[in-house]
């Protein structure tokens, strides 16, 4: 057996494997940046008290927490899959299948991660003295203005912390990344699929040198975490 | 609802508004009319919930009326008659708040720069700063100053928007008695440079009122019990002597 660190530099020596780490990279960049946009959208939208269907909504984007992704996954193949009412509306008008190719991988991270994401930046919002935004309200900015420059910059950490925990959360997903990618050799096998799938056929080899790469990659996102803890407000 | 007048005099605040206000011990109305003259400072003293922070939140349209007006000289802010109400953005109703609101992650410069309208012909904010005495504070944080150097920041902040109307609600309460001498001091030179067409002041000090404000409006529970001039022997004023006090016993 090859050292890991000779393990983890062949991983990079093969056209197949470079593939499948790029795959897992564009779903964790792509995720990534869903997850800001609806994270700071939702985030906000919850931490508005009064509105009808917010339980509603604050169930639908908590549920991926406390629901094994497995079901999670299952539930949305049945909803997104060819024949599922979603998914056959998509492929009808807009010729999109969104399962079995990188939509459904992406769905999977997104779906695995927006809890991650909401609930810090719904708590950050909710945390916020009203006084803040009166006082820029009475400055003369308008709502769009005090969400830039007053309120973002004071959630900033809020939102960076639950992106760091979103992605981590995204790039280990397995269960519902199956389900709606299906596992296809080269095609929508990311880095932790590729661990389950070398696992399964014996090459722990290969399963350790993933894992050596996911960890080293999750332990640069825990640093990043706790040095964005004390990091300062503002941009 | 007070009697709402026919003919504006040029250039006067007026406002006539009614909103009902919730205490622990039961509920009242809050209904204040009241003209102030260009330039003139009002201070507003009454025993605590007897609506003069609601009143300052209604003028600055931080909270909605039940029915009124507010007309700033030929501006109309609020007019529940004819369903007009401007929003407090573009109301150019500055208000210094208790709390201060002083936002944490921007620098002194940066708060002064953020509070500036594209159209504003406040004073520049090196100016400004050196006004309130922060000239050699400004890139520190809210975190990084003092009591008082927040309440002459936010002082700041708030003029560098370039009011028509100043709101100070108890822009003093949280200083020692050296500071509250400085910041009365400095709100002084503000009434005197005439930076504000006019200002409505929360003070539970009679003596800082008088010296702040030309005239001194007494309320209790939502009402106007008291109103005098404080350059003059005036019977209402000897009234708000006598019944100046944060209790909440009746004056009227």
């Amino acid at each position: 057996m090859d050292s890991p660190l000779a393990s983890l530099l062949d991983l990079f020596a093969t056209p197949g494997n470079r593939q499948m780490l790029w795959l897992t990279a564009r779903v964790a960049l792509a995720g990534t940046l869903l997850h800001a946009l609806s994270g700071l959208a939702l985030g906000y939208a919850l931490a508005r008290p009064g509105w009808r269907g917010r339980n509603l909504l604050d169930i639908a984007v908590t549920l991926p927490l406390v629901f094994p992704p497995m079901a999670t996954g299952f539930l949305l193949l049945l909803l997104l899959g060819r024949r599922g009412p979603l998914g056959e509306a998509l492929q009808e008008w807009f010729g999109i299948a969104p399962v079995f190719a990188f939509s459904g991988l992406l769905i999977a991270a997104f779906v695995a991660g927006l809890p991650l994401v909401v609930k810090p930046v719904q708590a950050a919002f909710e945390s916020l003295p009203k006084i803040l935004p009166e006082a820029a309200r009475t400055l003369g900015k308008n709502e769009w203005q005090i969400f830039c420059y007053v309120l973002l910059p004071n959630i900033r950490n809020a939102l960076a912390g639950g992106l760091i925990l979103a992605l981590g959360r995204s790039l280990g997903e397995v269960g519902m990344t199956m389900m709606l990618g299906g596992n296809i050799e080269g095609r929508t096998v990311t880095a932790s699929l590729d661990i389950y799938n070398a696992v399964t056929s014996g090459d722990f080899e290969r399963a350790a040198a993933v894992s050596l790469l996911l960890g080293l990659v999750s332990s640069g996102l825990f640093f990043l975490l706790r040095r964005n803890a004390r990091a300062p407000l503002g941009w | 609802m007070t009697v709402l007048p026919t003919e504006p005099a040029p250039g006067e605040l007026f406002f006539a508004l009614r909103k009902p206000l919730n205490f622990a011990s039961g509920e009242a109305l809050l209904d204040v009319s009241l003209r102030l003259p260009p330039g003139q400072w009002l201070a507003l003293q009454g025993p605590s919930g007897a609506g003069k922070t609601t009143l300052l939140r209604l003028l600055a349209g931080l909270e909605t009326a039940a029915e009124g007006v507010i007309r700033a000289g030929d501006e109309i802010w609020l007019d529940s008659r004819r369903g007009s109400c401007l929003p407090t953005r573009l109301r150019r109703a500055g208000m210094v708040f208790q709390e201060l609101g002083l936002f944490p992650h921007m620098s002194a410069r940066r708060q002064v720069d953020f509070a500036r309208r594209p159209e504003s012909k406040a004073l520049p904010t090196a100016q400004l700063l050196e006004l309130v005495g922060l000239e050699k504070l400004a890139e520190r944080y809210p975190a990084e100053l003092s009591g008082g150097q927040k309440q002459r920041l936010a002082l700041a902040r708030t003029l560098a928007s370039a009011p028509r109307l100043l709101l100070l609600d108890e822009p003093l309460s949280a200083l020692d008695p050296q500071l509250r001498r400085s910041m009365q001091t400095l709100l002084q030179e503000v009434r005197a440079s005439a930076l504000v067409d006019y200002a409505i002041l929360v003070s539970h000090d009679l003596d800082e009122a008088c010296q702040l404000a030309a005239r001194i409006v007494r309320l209790q529970r939502g009402q106007v019990c008291g109103d005098a001039p404080t350059d003059r022997p005036h019977p209402h004023l000897s009234l708000i002597k006598e019944t100046s006090c944060t209790s909440s016993a009746a004056c009227c």
